[in-house]
């Protein structure tokens, strides 16, 4: 399978010289099509000093399919559900703007920039996207207090 | 009140509802209780202003004070004359005939001889409107008559060749005399409110079409509910003329179908024909397309591409391995690199499953789709689909050259092929189901 040469060769890549605040590994060694990421909340983000857990799950039809990401950590994002499975709400990883060409790593990068600079116009909570527009230090505030709890952030 | 009448409307008799439902005349059951309204104070009043008392009267009930015998000369004799004194305003008649004398119409306008001068005339327009309307729904037969839908009196009866039209209906829009009954006054309800606009109007047909099928044992019609706009649409479109819908409803099963065109649930790009894949140009890479490099990588295995290696080339100039953008172009037909389509030289959208990439150099190929094209020219609704399609989706067929717009959509696609001539040609066989075939 061109796929599984591909993915290897991005895992590879990914863990020999891993994009800032992100580290990678397999959740099952076995699996390649199921990974593990720890990605640190940027600074200047309310969810700086948390580690967030995201889970990226591969298709087999990788790279023509586009991955999906999703938060293990709860967390308190405009683009991010707020429900048990945290999807995360990507433009690029939408079936119809993925592109073979692009690479796990830019996911992931693309991810973390997202937490820095969320996205209210391309939101999945409505809600939380209204805060974040009309009342930015409320939204900081819980984003914060979410971290704090749930990302495990010492402060 | 137990001088509540009864009308025919079968043969137009009248009688007292305490001689039973059905028509005495005739036998018919189609029949009408005719209510006599209570009586108002308003008639007590020195000064009568039968009119002024009618619009201020509370619209809960319009037909409160509607009093459908006040032409009628036998009226007096009930002894109940709510309006029938005639002496206090001037009844003026008109009868509206259509050109085509199938149908008429008629308003009585009340002037209230007040001090002020001031008219309560109610303006004819909307029931004429409504009327004209009433008459078109039952011109097409498209649903039973209904004496309750449009208020407006005779429409029953409006083809003077009826054999059941009632003598008394005949006389009026013949002689321009108001003889008698008239159980559907154009005075009624309609002059309470001012419907000016289309909107009111729809709703108004909305809301006695409800009714109607709310009553239910009206027929499979009736009971079938069906939207007033499809109604209206149906009739709009008798020669379906036009691609427009007219209800939520239609524009959904619109939508769908086009999302059903574009490759299911997904709204990436529809794949590429194979016939297409297969003849994209392939070449050893040369230096010019490692960018001075040695060695460059193909984007979708990121495997190393070095000199000489044949990879194929998009018209876009981006390069792949040729097994790699094969898998990618069955599911797509964009560059997967810039998204641009794989026959993004010629600039006019080919390549789509609507419009495949035409092969120069493939003679069979042009020639069966201008067979498929023709086939399908004759699809009223097709051509019509493809520009509503690509108005949704310009990245699915941007442009189409003249000569594709002569061909109707063009080639299809192997899968939609045989679904459209499965089912008979997809928008337009939906719209001849829904609408009936008329073509």
């Amino acid at each position: 399978m061109g796929s599984i040469k591909r993915i290897s060769k991005e895992l590879s890549e990914l863990t020999e010289s891993p994009p800032d605040g992100i580290t990678v590994e397999l959740a099952d060694e076995s699996n390649l099509y199921e990974w593990k990421i720890s990605m640190e909340g940027p600074e200047r983000s309310p969810y700086h000093n948390g580690i967030f857990h995201v889970k990226l799950s591969l298709p087999t039809e990788y790279p023509f399919k586009p991955p999906t990401v999703s938060f293990v950590t709860k967390i308190y994002h405009p683009n991010i559900t707020n429900d048990d499975k945290g999807s995360m709400c990507l433009g690029m990883l939408r079936a119809d703007e993925w592109k073979p060409s692009s690479k796990i790593a830019a996911v992931l990068e693309f991810a973390r920039q997202l937490l820095a600079e969320p996205m209210p116009d391309d939101a999945v909570e409505g809600r939380i996207a209204e805060q974040y527009k009309n009342d930015n230090g409320r939204y900081e505030e819980v984003a914060r207090e979410w971290t704090r709890k749930y990302a495990g952030a010492s402060q | 009140m137990d001088s509540d009448r009864m009308f025919c409307h079968a043969c137009g008799g009248v009688w007292l509802k305490d001689g039973g439902l059905t028509c005495p005349h005739c036998e018919s059951e189609f029949t009408e209780i005719i209510e006599i309204p209570p009586e108002m104070p308003s008639e007590a009043s020195p000064s009568p202003q039968p009119q002024a008392g009618s619009s201020s009267a509370p619209r809960g009930n319009p037909w409160r004070d509607h009093n459908p015998w006040e032409q009628e000369e036998s009226y007096s004799a009930q002894g109940l004359g709510l309006f029938g004194n005639a002496s206090s305003g001037y009844p003026s008649l008109r009868t509206y005939r259509s050109p085509d004398g199938r149908f008429s119409f008629s308003s009585t306008t009340f002037e209230a001889g007040t001090a002020s001068g001031q008219r309560n005339d109610p303006s004819p327009i909307v029931p004429m409107a409504l009327e004209t309307f009433g008459a078109m729904l039952r011109d097409v037969d498209f649903m039973e008559p209904n004496p309750r839908v449009y208020r407006g009196y005779g429409e029953e009866s409006l083809d003077p060749n009826s054999s059941t039209a009632p003598d008394w209906l005949q006389d009026d829009h013949l002689t321009g005399h108001h003889p008698g009954l008239s159980p559907r006054n154009t005075n009624g309800p309609q002059s309470n409110r001012n419907p000016m606009t289309i909107t009111e109007i729809m709703d108004a047909i909305r809301a006695d079409l409800g009714t109607q099928s709310m009553r239910g044992g009206r027929g499979g019609r009736g009971a079938a509910a069906p939207n007033p706009l499809s109604i209206l649409s149906a009739i709009l479109n008798m020669d379906r003329i036009g691609d427009a819908v007219y209800s939520q409803e239609a524009l959904d099963r619109v939508i769908e179908q086009l999302i059903e065109h574009t490759g299911g649930a997904s709204t990436a790009p529809p794949a590429a024909s194979q016939t297409a894949i297969q003849s994209l140009p392939r070449k050893k890479v040369d230096k010019e397309m490692l960018g001075g490099e040695s060695k460059a990588e193909c984007t979708i295995c990121l495997d190393n591409v070095e000199l000489g290696t044949e990879v194929t080339v998009l018209p876009c100039t981006h390069w792949f391995h040729f097994s790699c953008i094969e898998a990618w172009l069955t599911q797509n037909n964009t560059c997967p690199h810039c998204r641009r389509g794989i026959d993004s030289n010629m600039g006019n959208g080919e390549g789509t499953r609507e419009n495949p990439v035409v092969v120069q150099d493939s003679p069979e190929q042009s020639a069966s789709r201008r067979r498929h094209s023709s086939a399908r020219t004759s699809r009223s609704g097709r051509s019509s689909l493809s520009s509503l399609q690509s108005r949704l989706s310009p990245r699915l067929s941007p442009r189409r050259s003249p000569e594709r717009e002569r061909g109707q959509g063009g080639q299809p696609g192997p899968r939609e092929l045989s679904r459209s001539e499965g089912n008979g040609g997809g928008f337009a066989s939906w719209f001849s189901n829904r609408f009936g075939n008329s073509t």
